[in-house]
This record gives C-alpha cells, sequence and structure tokens, in this order.
C-alpha cells in the first residue's frame, strides 16, 4: 500500500467571527475578536459573563421543521460547516465516492443543550417523559451520522470525543485513512455548542473561565473563554484532486498524538512536546521548516506556560525564529471544534501569507518566551505551520500543515 | 468563630488529602499538604457549601496557604462582609 500525499480542497466556518470561512477568515486576518457578553444564557448566576457566540443563528435558514427537530445545535453547525466545504470543493458524488469517503467529526460535548433542556423539564418541572429524539439529538456522533446520510457517504464514519482535541484527532484520522488508500476522501472537522447554564455552571467550578476576555500568552491572563460553532475539511488525495480540476487550499503533511498519563487536568509540557515531535516525525520535517504555529492558546495560566515550554523543548534554538499565535483570543475556545477552527485558520494563513495575531495581548509573561504576533496580524510566507490541540484528560494531537504553490 | 472556622477548613483538608488534622497547620502551604489544582477546587467547592458563601477565581488563585483561606471565609462572614462580596 503506497502512502498518497492528502490536499484540503474545501473548508467551511460558522463561528462566532463570522459563519462562512470568508467572514471567519476576513475578522481573523483584521484580528478582530468577537468575545462579548453571553446573551443566550442568563449569567447572573454565573461569576462570569463573557463568551464567543454564533449571533443571530437561525436553524429556519438552514434547515426545515422536519429537519430541526431532529438536530441539536451543536449539529446543526456542523452541517452548516460541512456544506459550505462540500460546495466550495465542487465534489461531485457518484456511488463509489461516496464509498470511499469518510467522515470523522469531533466533539466534547455531543448535545448537551438538548440534555440541558430535557433533564431541566424532567427534574424541575416533573415532566412524565422525555421527547423520543432526545438520545439522537444528544449522541456525540449525530454529526458525522446526518453528513453521512445527506451525501450518501457510506464508507467509514466515526465520532472522537477527546474534549478538545477531538478536532485534531478527528482530521489527523481522516488525513491517516485517506494517505494509507484506505479511503479517498473525508469531510472531517468538529463542531460543539456549549453554552447551556448547566455546562457554563460546570465550567465555572473549574475556575478556568476568564472574567473578562482571552489573553493567551499574557503576563495578566485570567483564563480561557468559550466558544461555539464548527468547521469541517474536505481532504482527499492529491491524485484525485488533481484530476478533477479542483483548487487545493493546502496540505496536511504530518499528524501526531500523544498522552501525559499525568494528570486530569495539570499539562505536562514533555506530553505536549511528545505530539509535536510525533507530528513533524509524520511530516519527515526538522523542527527548522516550521515556520508558524497555531497554538492551543487558552489564555489558562497553566496551558499558555506549558506549551511555552513544550514549544522550545521541541524546537531548541529555532524557538526564536517562529511566529506563535492563538486565534482563540478572536473566537473563544469551542471545545472539540477548536481544532478544526484552527485548522482552517492555519491553511488560510499559509494560503494568504498573513499570520492571524494573538489579539488582548497586553504584557509578556516570561514564562511565555515566544514571538506571539501580539494584536496586529502579520504578513508572512510560510511553507510549513503546526496546529496544536491539548485537551484535559492529558491527551495531545498536533496537525502539520503546507502551503499550496 | 475564627476558631471555628479554622477547625473546619483543617478538617476539610485533612478529610480531603486523608491525613490526621494534627498535620495541617494554618502556615501550611499546598505544596506542604501536597495539593495539586484540582484538590483545591475540591476543596473550595466544600467550603463554599459548607459556609453559604462564594470564593472568587481571583482569591482562588491567590491562596498559598491555609491561614489565606480561613482569612478569606473570615472576611466573607464578617458582618461588614458580604457573602457574595467575593463572587464579582
Amino acid at each position: 500500500m503506497s502512502e498518497r500525499r492528502v490536499v484540503i480542497t474545501g473548508v467551511g466556518v460558522i463561528s462566532s467571527l463570522g459563519q462562512n470561512a470568508l467572514q471567519f477568515w476576513d475578522r481573523l486576518s483584521q484580528g478582530i475578536s468577537a468575545i462579548g457578553p453571553i446573551g443566550s444564557v442568563d449569567c447572573s448566576r454565573l461569576r462570569f459573563r463573557n463568551g464567543a457566540e454564533v449571533k443571530g443563528f437561525n436553524p429556519a435558514d438552514h434547515f426545515d421543521e422536519d429537519q430541526s427537530r431532529v438536530l441539536d445545535r451543536f449539529a446543526q453547525f456542523g452541517i452548516v460547516a460541512a456544506r459550505e466545504a462540500v460546495k466550495s470543493a465542487g465534489l461531485e458524488w457518484s456511488p463509489r465516492l461516496c464509498a470511499r469517503t469518510g467522515v470523522i467529526t469531533g466533539s466534547a460535548l455531543g448535545g448537551q443543550g438538548t440534555e440541558d433542556e430535557s433533564f431541566a423539564e424532567l427534574y424541575l418541572r416533573g415532566a412524565p417523559r422525555l421527547h423520543p429524539l432526545s438520545i439522537p439529538r444528544i449522541m456525540a456522533n449525530a454529526l458525522a451520522s446526518h453528513i453521512s446520510m445527506q451525501y450518501s457517504i457510506t464508507g467509514p464514519v466515526y465520532t472522537v470525543a477527546t474534549a478538545c482535541s477531538s478536532a485534531n484527532h478527528a482530521i489527523g484520522q481522516a488525513f491517516w485513512l485517506i494517505r494509507q488508500g484506505m479511503i479517498d476522501a473525508a469531510l472531517a472537522g468538529g463542531s460543539e455548542a456549549p453554552f447551556s447554564f448547566g455546562n457554563l455552571k460546570a465550567w465555572e467550578a473549574m475556575r478556568v473561565i476568564a472574567p473578562d476576555t482571552c489573553r493567551p500568552f499574557s503576563k495578566s491572563r485570567q483564563g480561557m473563554i468559550l466558544g461555539e460553532g464548527g468547521a469541517i475539511l474536505v481532504l482527499e488525495s492529491r491524485e484525485m484532486a488533481i484530476s478533477r480540476g479542483a483548487v487545493i487550499l493546502g496540505e496536511i503533511s504530518g499528524f501526531g498524538m500523544s498522552s501525559d498519563a499525568y494528570h486530569l487536568t495539570q499539562p505536562k509540557p514533555e506530553g505536549a512536546a511528545q505530539a509535536m515531535r510525533a507530528a513533524l516525525a509524520d511530516a519527515g520535517l526538522p523542527p527548522e521548516k516550521i515556520g508558524y504555529i497555531n497554538a492551543h492558546g487558552t489564555g489558562t495560566a497553566a496551558n499558555d506556560a506549558c506549551e511555552a515550554a513544550a514549544i522550545a523543548m521541541t524546537f531548541g534554538s529555532h524557538t526564536d525564529r517562529l511566529a506563535v499565535s492563538s486565534t482563540k483570543s478572536m473566537h473563544g475556545h469551542a471545545l472539540g471544534a477548536a481544532g478544526a477552527l484552527e485548522a482552517v485558520a492555519t491553511i488560510l494563513s499559509l494560503r494568504n501569507s498573513l499570520l492571524p495575531p494573538t489579539a488582548n495581548f497586553i504584557d509578556r509573561d516570561p514564562l511565555c518566551d515566544l514571538d506571539v504576533v501580539p494584536n496586529v496580524p502579520r504578513e508572512a510566507s510560510c511553507e510549513y505551520a503546526m496546529s496544536n490541540s491539548f485537551a484535559f484528560g492529558g491527551l495531545n494531537a498536533t496537525l502539520v500543515f503546507r502551503k499550496w504553490c | 468563630m475564627s476558631h471555628e472556622i479554622t477547625r473546619t477548613v483543617i478538617a476539610s483538608i485533612a478529610k480531603l488529602k486523608k491525613i490526621s488534622p494534627e498535620l495541617v497547620r494554618l502556615d501550611s502551604t499546598f505544596e506542604e499538604l501536597d495539593m495539586d489544582s484540582l484538590d483545591g477546587l475540591d476543596l473550595f467547592f466544600e467550603l463554599e457549601e459548607v459556609f453559604d458563601l462564594s470564593i472568587s477565581d481571583e482569591k482562588a488563585r491567590s491562596f498559598r496557604t491555609v491561614g489565606h483561606i480561613v482569612e478569606e471565609i473570615e472576611k466573607l462572614l464578617s458582618p461588614a462582609g458580604d457573602a457574595c462580596q467575593s463572587a464579582e
């Protein structure tokens, strides 16, 4: 079985920054942050007020009543992103392509909004029964299944739930399946809709949410800001893309994963470094080839210092020549969708030779001694870029992308 | 009151870490007690429940010793204080 190269020919995004990939990139590339007061949940009993919500999303613009009934918000986001990705890739479905295509999605929480609402009915208002579609709405694989049904895709279809690394794990596995020749194309990414009162209270108890905004790598950072949305990438073998005359947006060169095997919530630099090294090895690249890293960069004290240490361990003296930014400063931390949003951000950064900044940056932290592209976007032409995702539970996943030219 | 708060805080830590209360002093640091960040979250949750108050994230991050926690709870429970004051 020969190794093939894998390219990206379509992207779809719905996020707090915009409801398609163009809007997402337009704001991201200007360093505009979408973080603001949470409108969908009453925050009067919460210690934080801000989030990065998808404002003005109307399911009726995308789904008829029958479809909406079976879709939690997280799945709606994913389907909207998938439709955009498929359209932009210009895929024409044939029975053979449907059988040779996979769908791999990531979500940390699945349909927890439905769960929250349903259980409130049950526990608070004494509802005698729950809606019969509660389970199909809540299940984490709902998005993957709906995409499969929408396009009659019959290849490998499944969902990865590795908290904040879910989407990177999903994209990485789709990449490997295509590279190994097991499938020819895949829709891969993730989606998340974490804004429900129950979930926000659970995050409050973790004491990792900033009361103001997300300031990755700043000394005065106070934590992360939750975000929502979804992003889907169309991946296919280079041969298939070229033979059908597709526009190639970028290439996936490597994927690496590791586990800290250490602590549920405290990250360990050695674990993150192992994932980055594995991704470089998978891509067959020396560290010096990487020009930009889209960091996990959550804005928590623990993550950012750990990630900076891990980058230094991986890149050594080349660390000083790396540009590292966290786009979570603009679209928030979309948990299981984060890696997918950031994959699109990284691919478009390479394609446009423009690095999105770390927004909201105010003061340097000696523990995060990196060039974080503070506040202002930067023109820079890089051949290779890396995107990191690290999850609670110590699960790390890193992707390496190559500019297509 | 202060004695009662001290006793409760120490008892909570001793229970959490499965050690004798005699090993927990007001000047004991979290490091000395082998308390990691999750232990801290557990402890603040327990104390918020017991004393019916809310400890802000900023305060929670600033605690280094058992005494710091006792002082903050005293402040939040004092007549001039407000149990919700720390809740931002």
